[in-house]
């Protein structure tokens, strides 16, 4: 049985320990239960010993960066799903019908839905079409934007004006990813592009960094990946992700070509070297070619199989598409930057934002990379000394970012650019990403397993 | 000194700090509101205000630096994932917060007692000190010994013991403070701390 007296006096005690009394000071007073007492106390001294002063302060700043790149990634989530559900009374009946419409070829499908589509805009007038045209994968209004695309091709007066159109469209495809990777948003995308560069895992694809998997699955033909080369025309199907990479889920190899001999011409497909193609109106055809000549087809591989887009008779040049002039690379974060980059500028300015991956100092976006020395305690307002390098992709990578201690001097905010040894200057002007597009910083957050960890308190509930 | 160029970006600081400094002067009421928003200056605030009580009651418990920080961590992408499902706090934050963190640091025991080649006994104390500090490394030795001791046998305390002394003397919360923390009355939390001292007591004593 627990005596209540002595438990208050345990309490007691502890209470005016913690105010500075001395034990024994605190004894004197409860003399019956002191010896007691006394053994609890030293028990609670060395529990004291447990107890630290000192909150790591970096750790502290690292964290609140974390939680306010969380907070705003769960925030922009909440604002699409009620956009969504504000434009659910529209999408809701469109899924259905296309969805109605599955049972029907898919072309034809989605040709009467885009007619129905068409329909509905002429009678809301053209405002839904004009929002429609700016909309990117994942908004409500996106698969109005596709709808028209294919009523245009459809509709288009000639088949040169069709090609334009589809070209445009492909290009208008390569523009949404790169806004989307400005913008740090998650969304499943696919897009043609041309293969400008390729590693083992990191590609540029018309411009867009894609990074490859172990899973990533590439639909190549035979000769799977070794066939893949810089030049190629590709599609790219997998998922923008927010430190500027799309990373790539599927990656079919769309056009290309080689050479082989024809087995058996028909007048809906030849065979050529063992593979079936089909052949079209389109397809251009080398006049006079027969079974055993030798031939260079330019193929485009379509989801119903290989199409012949030209079977010309060998030592023919062919021209085709996957000979364009290579797309610039669009400046991104840099985060496999290495210390290759030796020449070095800095500038000086005022700590504008901190995010998760890069800092806008004086509206200049600085990425940062593991190697990037920074001065503790660096708070937005500070004046900053930043040297840096230009990354290939022309993005700047911070060396050292370092607070300058006599922040009254006039010239802070004016930034000035402090050439290399040899006095260049790279041309850096239109490198630099807009930072009113990168809204949505990185999302370092993943909590260990979830499955052994419980569910946190229901809400002031006692978790015993 | 201001200049014009950042005369905008200075103005909107203030601001922000002046919004942070007044929300740290209100009642928790507001941070749930803005909690519930998202709003990243409420966001800055709570973390601020709670951050340390957090990394306290972690680092009262595990011992190391590094493992308390990603504790303190897990804690606020918990609450920030329980305000965006709707299952956030509701009246008491900070009993919300550390009772989440509460329920971590057992799941870090839980997973380091379930391994299966370590010494489960084995609750490592910041072995950095022991290089860092410039005193004697055998006294520092001894005592991180001796703390990983005491953790041990606080470890074998009840959960609501183990709560008790971690809010009473790892976060020098007041008797009434930890009462209402864990929505119980002053005198059972006397009682609690009572037997979870005298538990101690016997727990160091066979330990040692």
């Amino acid at each position: 049985m627990m005596n209540s007296r002595l438990i208050d006096s345990l309490e007691k005690c502890i209470k005016s320990m913690e105010a500075g009394d001395s034990l024994e000071d605190c004894l004197m007073n409860f003399p019956e239960f002191a010896p007691q007492i006394r053994e609890l106390l030293k028990t609670a001294d060395d529990v004291k010993s447990l107890w630290v002063e000192n909150i790591p302060a970096e750790s502290m700043d690292q964290n609140r960066i974390k939680v306010i790149s969380q907070a705003m990634r769960l925030s922009s989530e909440k604002v699409s799903g009620r956009n969504n559900a504000t434009f659910g009374w529209l999408t809701k009946p469109v899924k259905q019908v296309s969805q109605s419409l599955l049972f029907l070829r898919p072309v034809a499908g989605r040709l009467i839905l885009s007619i129905g589509i068409a329909f509905l805009c002429i009678l809301f007038s053209g405002g839904m079409l004009i929002t429609s045209a700016k909309s990117l994968p994942g908004d409500s209004l996106y698969p109005v934007k596709r709808a028209v695309e294919d009523i245009r091709v459809y509709f288009a007066p000639s088949g040169e004006v069709r090609h334009e159109y589809e070209d445009s469209y492909s290009k208008q495809r390569v523009d949404e990813v790169s806004k989307l990777l400005r913008l740090a948003r998650e969304q499943q995308i696919s897009y043609e592009g041309i293969i400008v560069s390729m590693s083992d895992t990191r590609w540029i694809v018309s411009g867009i960094p894609v990074a490859l998997l172990p899973d990533t699955i590439i639909i190549s033909g035979t000769e799977g990946i070794n066939a893949l080369e810089p030049g190629m025309k590709v599609e790219i199907e997998g998922k923008t992700s927010m430190d500027g990479w799309v990373i790539a889920d599927e990656i079919h190899l769309r056009e290309y070509q080689y050479i082989g001999i024809v087995e058996e011409i028909s007048a809906r497909y030849w065979q050529i070297s063992g593979t079936t193609l089909f052949v079209t109106s389109k397809t251009q055809v080398d006049a006079g070619l027969q079974v055993g000549d030798e031939v260079t087809i330019l193929i485009r591989s379509e989801d119903k199989g290989l199409l012949a887009l030209a079977v010309l008779r060998e030592m023919h040049p062919i021209i085709t598409s996957t000979n364009s002039q290579l797309p610039s690379i669009t400046p991104r974060p840099n985060k496999y930057s290495t210390a290759e980059n030796t020449v070095e500028f800095s500038i000086n300015g005022t700590l504008d934002e901190i995010r998760v991956n890069y800092w806008i100092i004086s509206g200049e976006v600085i990425f940062l990379v593991s190697d990037s020395r920074i001065d503790n305690h660096l708070k937005i307002g500070d004046k900053v000394s930043v040297r840096y390098f230009i990354e290939a992709n022309g993005s700047f990578t911070a060396r050292e970012i370092a607070r300058i201690e006599n922040s009254d001097k006039p010239e802070d905010n004016d930034i000035q650019e402090t050439p290399n040894a040899t006095g260049d200057y790279e041309d850096q002007d239109d490198s630099f990403i807009d930072p009113t597009e990168v809204d949505e910083p990185e999302d370092n957050n993943e909590p260990d397993d979830p499955e052994e960890t419980p569910e946190p308190p229901k809400d002031d509930q006692d978790p015993n | 000194m201001l200049y014009c160029q950042s005369l905008g970006t200075y103005n909107k600081i203030g601001f922000h700090a002046l919004r942070v400094y007044q929300l740290l002067m209100t009642d928790t009421y507001s941070e749930l509101d803005g909690l519930t928003s998202l709003d990243p200056i409420v966001i800055t605030a709570i973390h601020d205000r709670y951050y340390p009580d957090i990394y306290r009651f972690a680092r009262f418990r595990v011992g190391d630096e590094c493992t308390a920080e990603d504790i303190a961590g897990e804690v606020f992408v918990r609450l920030l994932e329980a305000v965006h499902n709707s299952r956030g706090p509701v009246t008491n934050l900070r009993g919300w917060l550390l009772r989440t963190t509460a329920n971590i640091v057992n799941d870090h025991f839980r997973r380091l007692y379930n391994r299966p080649i370590d010494d489960p006994s084995e609750i490592h104390e910041n072995s950095r000190d022991l290089f860092l500090s410039p005193e004697d490394p055998v006294v520092l030795s001894d005592q991180a010994e001796q703390k990983r001791l005491i953790r041990l046998a606080l470890e074998k305390l009840t959960d609501a013991q183990k709560l008790v002394i971690t809010l009473r003397f790892g976060n020098r919360f007041s008797l009434e403070e930890t009462a209402k923390l864990m929505g119980k009355n002053a005198n059972t939390i006397k009682a609690l701390q009572y037997r979870a001292l005298v538990s101690l007591r016997k727990n160091i004593g066979s330990d040692i």
